[in-house]
């Protein structure tokens, strides 16, 4: 027992190792593509609370996306506040918004697809809203513009090159992972697994169900909100279709369920595998096929759905233990 | 088991990081494969270079379709540099379009800039249709110190922000707007037509707001009153009301922007609302595709567009003869910019001899090419001032008279009157 | 700020004309959510799908618009049963959001491969139907829409007909209420489930026949109309056809009658603050009666 906690600890140093060393020996090609694994894994972990721990299923997550993207960089282009401080208004907006939303539908009993139909139908009014508002450029969006020049600008979150982007993403992800595993463990993780597993058993066993929700709902509306803020910093250029639309809502879930829905580690190995995958498809594919691969994603989505319902973690466990009881049924005992 | 799923975990990592190193181990700085010339003995002439071009446009999602009609359009310059001999500076190189496809969305814009750039190695990118795509495209662009050539994309802001690898052929979202003010005043002289008070009416995306902002800031210039501004989203199931409220406004004309799908609502509902005494003007929009006049026939009389590139002008038959014969319909103003951009480009590589991006930056800032074979649009030469914007992009007004875009305006090019009908 | 009872007379006619065909979209998505309770985010799709067989057998084959019901019932009906066969089956007792995230992948699908066979091109068939249009004093009826909406009622109302008056159709709706209790009683929930998912397309292939006169296809076309299915079917309750007829004129003329009113686009904010409110206050539709 000891040994394995030794060695899952030295596999995780070399895995984070690997990750802060790349941009030194990758292309700026290659850390792009790291930036976009690590961003989808971050928005995916941060569903994952409220869609994978509690199985609130949102279906209009970009709302708060959208909501912090808006603010840090308005807060940016109009007033000058660098989007560092500016990130954290915008949480805290989108954080009010989540416990608006969760208070709302889970007050009212709003359950599995009737919940992710309320939350894509709110996604979907703020595009038409932020589209009507001028004071936030409307249709034609906000554009980041560039001030740096020589080193960028570290302060106003603008860095030369992709490297500094890079750890900013990671190191999010790190934190919020971190904050996902330590989260499941503690009272309030338990307390969302039996909301999900059984509400009205986790009622009677005398957890505040209610609360548990719209709490989950905050810190996920939170951290999507954060991570819409670099999301406008690191594309430089937001409009409402793309930060409220239904194209992220549907991509930040997506990672998360094809990894593994509920599990720490799901939403990083779903968008690790997925992400190079639609990037590498669309080179290999785009402009000779028109669409080709975007069918390829329809097509691994169906797929993954029909033969491993749990997700990629979900289907490895499934292994394991077949491979364990068919191992104990030999006889022999279990190495390692 | 959580320590053998970080097994996995690892295994997974290792696994792309191979995938991604074999990506690339392809050459990311050279942009010009230049290897055979080098490790052949030196008396050997230099095997044919190939020079790779980036080109971004939005080849699948919703606006699929116009951004095919861009690739035509430079794919067909760029097989007839190529046939001509290439690139003669460079020992006849061949140019390689790369193609990167936006799918409409911005975030893929930039991804795809960065790809073409940092994986293929490629030059310059010509792109991007939609101001919404170019706009952060040139800005990544300009960061990664790689020439950004616009071939269509109007929004103002992208030749105003200084910056020095963005250049842009066609015109400015204003100048369409300008222009179709200036027709509307001009209507008075060419068809007797006094507008006093016109409605606008637009699609909600980024094309319509900016445009139509434009026309406001005109109409107020010209003393003309604006009674009414309509806004739509392009996916409406039906526009009849949105028509009916322009007409309730009771205006002399009306300056629309649009795409192929809510243009052939709109005109329909016209047509069912007994409309068609008032003037429809359409700024580029889905009213120039050659579709808006095939499916809709007689419903799409009347009507008035802008656009950029015009069958009738002279000369510009050779190439709307050549697009046909490959592609079967007249080339539009989107396939016209791209095949200049196409040349613009074939004639910067010649100027530099060299496929170093600065070098080929300053080249495309020298362009002047004055009007002769190399040259479609109808102006006099093409060149671009100190924030990259060519101010030569004359726009036409065309009216659909017969099931054909007629230009009617400006003067000099027009070759029939206008028709008003009662 | 233009105000006129012709215009709010236009934003009626019309809102109730396009509520009509919203209402048809509507009720395949109803049977098939009322009766497996998936949600099938690849129902506009098959719209899609069925609008393209109705256009080039109207611009290609020189058919009558309306006869092409023949064909595109049938194909979508068959259609409807290979997905379901292929895909669906599999996946029926997962949880809810692998079956939402299975069709959300089906829709992307039959997107890209509309894309891929038709191109993006935006098709739209001059009929004979096309530019019939009267005016009832200053408010224009559009003739192909009118008959669009006649159309919907009488395959909305055949469809009612069906499920409440023959034995299949009591089948299926034994099977919407209780699965097990209709297993039981001896029917055959397999093929029940089979057959709605089937008749819940084929209603799409009839809404395309109606709709190809005035509406254009393309390979996006189908995002807007499933999106406002889910609105109507909410609205109306699920599986409730008369509620969805009425929840798809009260759509209609929101959209229409907020467009007449309302500046810019936010005539679409207030469908989805109408659908919003309902999901909390009414789940089971405003014309539902108390459940679950």
């Amino acid at each position: 027992m000891k040994t394995r906690f030794r060695n899952s600890f030295i596999l995780l140093a070399v895995i984070l190792l690997a990750a802060f060393t790349l941009p030194f020996f990758a292309g700026e090609y290659i850390i792009h593509i790291g930036v976009l694994v690590l961003f989808y894994a971050y928005m995916a972990v941060a569903w994952n609370i409220l869609g994978g721990y509690a199985g609130q299923h949102s279906l209009g997550h970009a709302l708060f996306m959208g909501i912090g993207a808006y603010t840090s960089t308005y807060l940016f282009t109009r007033m000058g506040l660098t989007p560092w401080l500016g990130m954290w208004v915008g949480g805290a907006l989108a954080g009010l918004t989540g416990w608006f939303v969760g208070y709302l539908c889970f007050r009212y009993g709003l359950k599995g697809p009737y919940f992710a139909l309320v939350t894509i139908a709110m996604a979907e009014a703020a595009v038409y809203i932020v589209n009507n508002m001028s004071a936030v450029g409307g249709a034609q969006g906000l554009e980041v513009a560039w001030v740096g020049r020589e080193g960028g600008a570290p302060l106003l979150m603008q860095f030369d090159g992709k490297g500094g982007y890079y750890y900013v993403i990671l190191v999010m992800t790190v934190l919020s992972v971190w904050l996902s595993s330590w989260l499941i463990k503690r009272r309030f993780g338990y307390q969302l697994v039996s909301v999900r597993e059984n509400e009205d058993a986790a009622e009677a066993l005398g957890v505040d169900t209610l609360r548990v929700k719209i709490q989950a709902s905050i810190i996920s509306a939170i951290m999507t909100a954060l991570g819409g803020t670099f999301f406008a910093q690191y594309f430089t250029y937001i409009n409402p279709r793309n930060v409220f639309g239904e194209g992220p809502s549907v991509q930040i879930l997506l990672f998360a369920i094809i990894g593994g829905l509920g599990t720490v580690w799901g939403p990083v190995v779903g968008a690790l595998v997925l992400v190079p995958v639609a990037e590498l498809s669309r080179s290999w594919l785009g402009g000779s096929f028109a669409g080709a691969h975007i069918l390829l994603y329809g097509t691994v989505m169906v797929l993954v759905m029909l033969f491993m319902p749990n997700g990629i973690v979900g289907l490895y466990e499934k292994i394991r233990a077949q491979l364990k009881s068919r191992s104990s049924n030999d006889g022999k005992s279990e190495a390692s | 088991m959580k320590h053998n799923l970080k097994f996995t975990l690892l295994a997974l990592l290792i696994v792309m990081s191979v995938i991604l190193s074999a990506c690339g181990s392809t050459p990311t700085q050279a942009p010009a494969t230049q290897a055979p010339a080098e490790t052949e003995a030196p008396t050997e002439a230099p095997a044919v270079q190939t020079i790779k071009v980036g080109a971004l446009y939005p080849l699948t999602g919703d606006l699929a379709k116009l951004g095919e009609e861009n690739k035509d359009g430079l794919q067909l310059a760029i097989d007839e540099v190529n046939a001509a001999g290439g690139i003669t500076s460079m020992g006849g190189a061949q140019i390689e379009l790369v193609w990167g496809d936006s799918q409409g969305k911005p975030e893929i814009g930039i991804s795809e800039v960065t790809r073409l750039v940092e994986q293929e190695g490629v030059v310059a990118i010509i792109g991007a249709y939609q101001s919404g795509v170019t706009t952060p495209a040139t800005q990544e662009a300009e960061r990664l110190g790689v020439p950004f050539i616009v071939s269509m994309a109007v929004s103002d802001k992208i030749t105003e922000r200084g910056f020095k690898y963005t250049f842009r052929i066609c015109p400015k979202a204003s100048w369409y707007a300008k222009d179709q003010v200036t027709f509307v005043k001009d209507l008075k002289d060419l068809a007797g037509l006094d507008v006093k008070k016109v409605a606008l009416l637009h699609e909600d995306t980024d094309f319509g707001e900016s445009t139509a902002a434009g026309q406001k800031k005109y109409l107020e210039e010209a003393g003309i009153e604006m009674v009414l501004e309509v806004k739509y989203s392009a996916s409406a199931a039906d526009l009849t009301t949105e028509v009916a409220k322009v007409k309730a406004a009771n205006p002399d004309a009306v300056l629309t922007v649009t795409y192929l799908n809510d243009s052939v609502l709109i005109a329909r509902a016209r047509e069912a609302l007994g409309m068609t005494n008032i003037p429809f003007i359409d700024a580029a929009g889905g009213t120039v595709d050659p579709e808006f006049i095939k499916q809709l026939g007689p419903t799409a009389e009347g009507w008035f567009t802008e656009i950029e590139f015009t069958k009738y002008a002279a000369g510009a038959d050779v190439l709307n003869n050549a697009y046909k014969a490959k592609f079967g319909d007249d080339i539009t103003g989107n396939g016209a910019y791209a095949y200049q951009a196409g040349y613009v480009i074939a004639d910067a590589l010649e100027r530099a001899a060299s496929t170093d991006r600065d070098a080929v930056r300053d080249a495309i800032a020298e362009t002047d090419m004055p009007s002769g074979p190399k040259m479609v649009l109808p102006t006099d030469r093409i060149f671009f001032g100190d924030d990259g914007q060519n101010p030569n992009a004359p726009l036409f007004i065309v009216q659909v008279q017969n099931g054909e875009l007629i230009p009617v305006w400006p003067g000099a090019y027009a070759a029939a009157p206008i028709q008003l009908s009662q | 700020m233009v105000f006129s009872f012709e215009l709010l007379g236009q934003a009626l006619v019309t809102g109730i004309l396009i509520g009509g065909i919203f209402a048809l979209i509507s009720v395949g998505l109803s049977l098939i959510w009322g009766v497996m309770r998936i949600i099938n985010f690849a129902h506009g799709e098959f719209l899609m799908l069925a609008m393209y067989i109705a256009y080039f057998l109207v611009a290609k084959g020189g058919w009558d618009p309306y006869l092409t019901i023949l064909v595109t019932a049938p194909a979508l009906f068959l259609i409807g049963v290979l997905i379901f066969q292929s895909t669906i089956r599999p996946i029926l007792k997962d949880p809810p959001m692998n079956q939402i995230m299975l069709t959300v992948g089906l829709s992307l699908i039959l997107q890209n491969l509309a894309l891929v066979f038709f191109k993006a091109d935006v098709l739209t068939a001059n009929t004979a139907y096309t530019r019939l249009n009267f005016f009832l004093g200053g408010v224009v009826v559009r003739g192909s829409q009118l008959i669009a909406f006649l159309g919907s009622g009488l395959a909305a109302y055949l469809l009612y007909w069906f499920l409440q008056k023959t034995e299949t159709g009591r089948a299926i709706r034994a099977a919407s209420i209780n699965r097990d209790a209709a297993t039981l009683v001896g029917i055959n929930v397999r093929n029940t489930y089979l057959l709605a998912f089937g008749i819940g397309s084929a209603s799409l292939g009839v809404a395309a026949s109606l709709m190809i006169p005035f509406y254009y296809t393309s390979p996006t076309v189908g995002l807007f109309f499933g999106l406002i299915a889910y609105v109507v079917v909410v609205l109306g309750g699920l599986g409730n056809f008369p509620g969805a007829l009425v929840a798809g004129l009260i759509i209609g003329l929101t959209e229409s009658i907020g467009a007449s009113l309302l500046p810019g686009s936010l005539a679409r904010v207030l469908t989805f603050s109408i659908f919003i409110i309902v999901l909390l206050l009414r789940p089971q539709g405003i014309f539902g009666g108390k459940q679950k």
